[in-house]
């Protein structure tokens, strides 16, 4: 649904993107995550037909975005960042705007199912000034959603919500995957992990990962973790200092009331970390794996391609 | 073409429009009130021109400034553009940067709509705004003669001298169209430099008639073009119009053209 390939843009000397590419299929949440500055809007400005890159090709609904602009703009809904609106307009004017200019037929229906949509019926009268952010980040969800595009486009969507809000949106885009193919970015790592079904990691304009958070975890060969938390004469220091002996353990460090085990190759040490606590006349209160989250691969990447490029 | 970009500009600036022209509107009666006194004082008020140098009488653009279309010339006429002229730069430098500004052009450029259509969209909107005020100017006018009949000049001629000063006018708006759409994001700049042109221009043109060496310059500026009491003696000047046509055209497919290729945003 959306294909880029050798994506390159240039500011004068700056190279904001270094020829990226990657893929998202039909029916799919791809997060699209870098720390600011990466390339993640740039991206997504070329995608929505914003402005044009220096070399590469995109292609949104089988359409390429330079060649065929028109068409492929058609099949997008974008949100971008700042979820610009027009403050002395209505909600509803806003959104009858949108969908004239998208050539929405049968619009003041399909207004009210939008605003339905994302539950701003109750506000469709109120001029955009006077609502909330949350609100506002609705309206431009609605204004994405006016001609129903097969592709999304959100650019960092809940930045400037409250929780609650964050939840609300979070759970609204799970819910779009059903009907639609899904890219957003965000430089929250956890959201990503919960929504998104695939993530591409971006960095200084450089892809440096891609694919299922599962399958990014194995991929890098992150090893995996081990919470061990005992009680005894032992305190945690010495307990850590017992456990990274343990053949296969590559470190132990102290972690909440235990110590946490970070294990070379995904070996199975569970069995050699029991006994080393017994052994030590220890009582074994817990031992559990501990997951490696997107935030530790994300570190991983960036922090080695960071390196390599300094090198 | 939906349109939905148009009547959005024009409903944007309907406040805008109303205010520059119930302004000019009540300048224009407030000038033409005066007249039957002025009339009344033509003699004293001539001798006393007498005394000025010839070069100022020139700047004035008619060596009569007491008849009534030396007096509309000279006291209302040859202000309209300069003054229509610093809104038509406003609207130019917010349909492009405005909206960068803003970040609506965001949306705006990911509809499926060309780019040339949303210019072309916000500068017929200005083309209708600078018509709306001119004519509510045009109507005070009307009633300022009806109130005051010494301001004898037919309302042709009136509507004439009015309707022309709109070319002018959206040379400027053109030149604050192509700055807008060219310079990225350089609100400041756009505006610097369209209030040097419309200034600077003004100035060639009111110190040419004074002076030889700018008077060669002369040419250069919209406001050559624009007589108005030629054209409350002896009607529309068609080669003037022409010239103010062509250049608003090309500048208004210059502005197209950059708009087109340049990277919005940056």
């Amino acid at each position: 649904m959306i294909e880029v390939q050798n994506l390159v843009k240039k500011y004068g000397e700056f190279t904001a993107l270094h020829g990226i590419s990657f893929k998202a299929k039909e029916g799919e949440i791809l997060g699209f995550l870098g720390p600011n500055g990466a390339g993640k809007t740039t991206t997504m400005r070329i995608l929505t037909g914003f402005m044009p890159p220096t070399s590469g090709v995109a292609k949104v609904a089988g359409h390429d975005i330079f060649d065929e602009s028109l068409a492929a703009r058609e099949k997008i809904g974008y949100l971008p960042e700042t979820v610009p609106l027009y403050p002395d307009m209505t909600v509803q004017g806003y959104l009858e705007f949108m969908a004239e200019l998208r050539h929405v037929p049968e619009r003041k229906k399909r207004t009210q199912e939008v605003l339905q949509l994302v539950g701003m019926e109750h506000r469709a009268k109120s001029l955009i000034r006077s609502i909330s952010k949350g609100m506002r980040q609705r309206v431009g969800l609605a204004q994405s959603l006016i001609h129903n595009p097969p592709v999304l486009i959100l650019d960092e969507p809940t930045i400037g919500l409250d929780p609650a809000q964050v939840a609300d949106l979070r759970g609204f885009i799970r819910d779009l995957r059903t009907q639609h193919t899904v890219m957003f970015s965000t430089h929250i790592l956890s959201e990503a992990e919960q929504i998104c079904d695939r993530v591409v990691i971006i960095n200084r304009g450089q892809i440096v990962a891609q694919g299922a958070p599962r399958e990014l975890r194995s991929k890098l060969n992150l090893g995996s973790r081990i919470y061990v938390e005992a009680r005894g004469r032992a305190d945690q220091k010495s307990l850590a200092n017992t456990l990274s002996k343990i053949q296969g353990v590559k470190f132990a460090e102290p972690y909440q009331n235990g110590v946490v085990v970070n294990v070379k190759d995904n070996k199975d040490v569970r069995p050699a970390l029991a006994a080393a606590v017994l052994e030590n006349g220890l009582e074994l209160l817990e031992l559990r794996p501990v997951a490696i989250t997107l935030e530790e691969i994300f570190l991983e990447v960036t922090t080695a391609l960071g390196a390599e490029e300094d090198a | 073409m939906t349109w939905a970009i148009f009547r959005k500009s024009v409903r944007d600036s309907w406040k805008g429009m109303f205010g520059w022209g119930i302004g000019l509107g009540l300048y224009a009666l407030l000038v033409i009130g005066l007249y039957p006194s002025v009339a009344a004082q033509k003699a004293d008020y001539e001798k006393l021109m007498e005394s000025y140098p010839d070069s100022m009488m020139d700047m004035f653009g008619t060596d009569d400034l007491f008849s009534p279309i030396g007096y509309l010339q000279s006291q209302l006429m040859l202000y309209i553009p300069l003054l229509l002229g610093i809104y038509a730069i406003l609207q130019g430098l917010n349909a492009v940067t405005g909206e960068e500004r803003k970040q609506t052009m965001d949306t705006l450029a990911a509809l499926p709509i060309p780019r040339w259509q949303i210019l072309t969209e916000k500068f017929l909107a200005t083309l209708v705004i600078m018509i709306g005020i001119l004519t509510q100017f045009f109507l005070s006018l009307v009633l300022g003669r009806a109130l005051w009949p010494e301001l004898d000049i037919s309302v042709d001629k009136l509507a004439m001298a009015t309707y022309a000063s709109l070319l002018p006018i959206m040379v400027v708006a053109g030149v604050a169209y192509l700055l807008s759409a060219t310079l990225p994001m350089h609100r400041r700049w756009g505006g610097i430099i369209s209030a040097l042109f419309l200034i600077g221009t003004y100035l060639i043109y009111a110190l040419g008639n004074a002076s030889q060496t700018i008077e060669k310059f002369q040419p250069f500026t919209p406001f050559e073009y624009y007589d108005a009491v030629k054209i409350l003696k002896s009607g529309l000047q068609i080669a003037d119009l022409l010239v103010l046509i062509i250049a608003t055209l090309v500048l208004w497919v210059a502005s197209l053209y950059t708009f087109e290729q340049r990277d919005l945003g940056t």
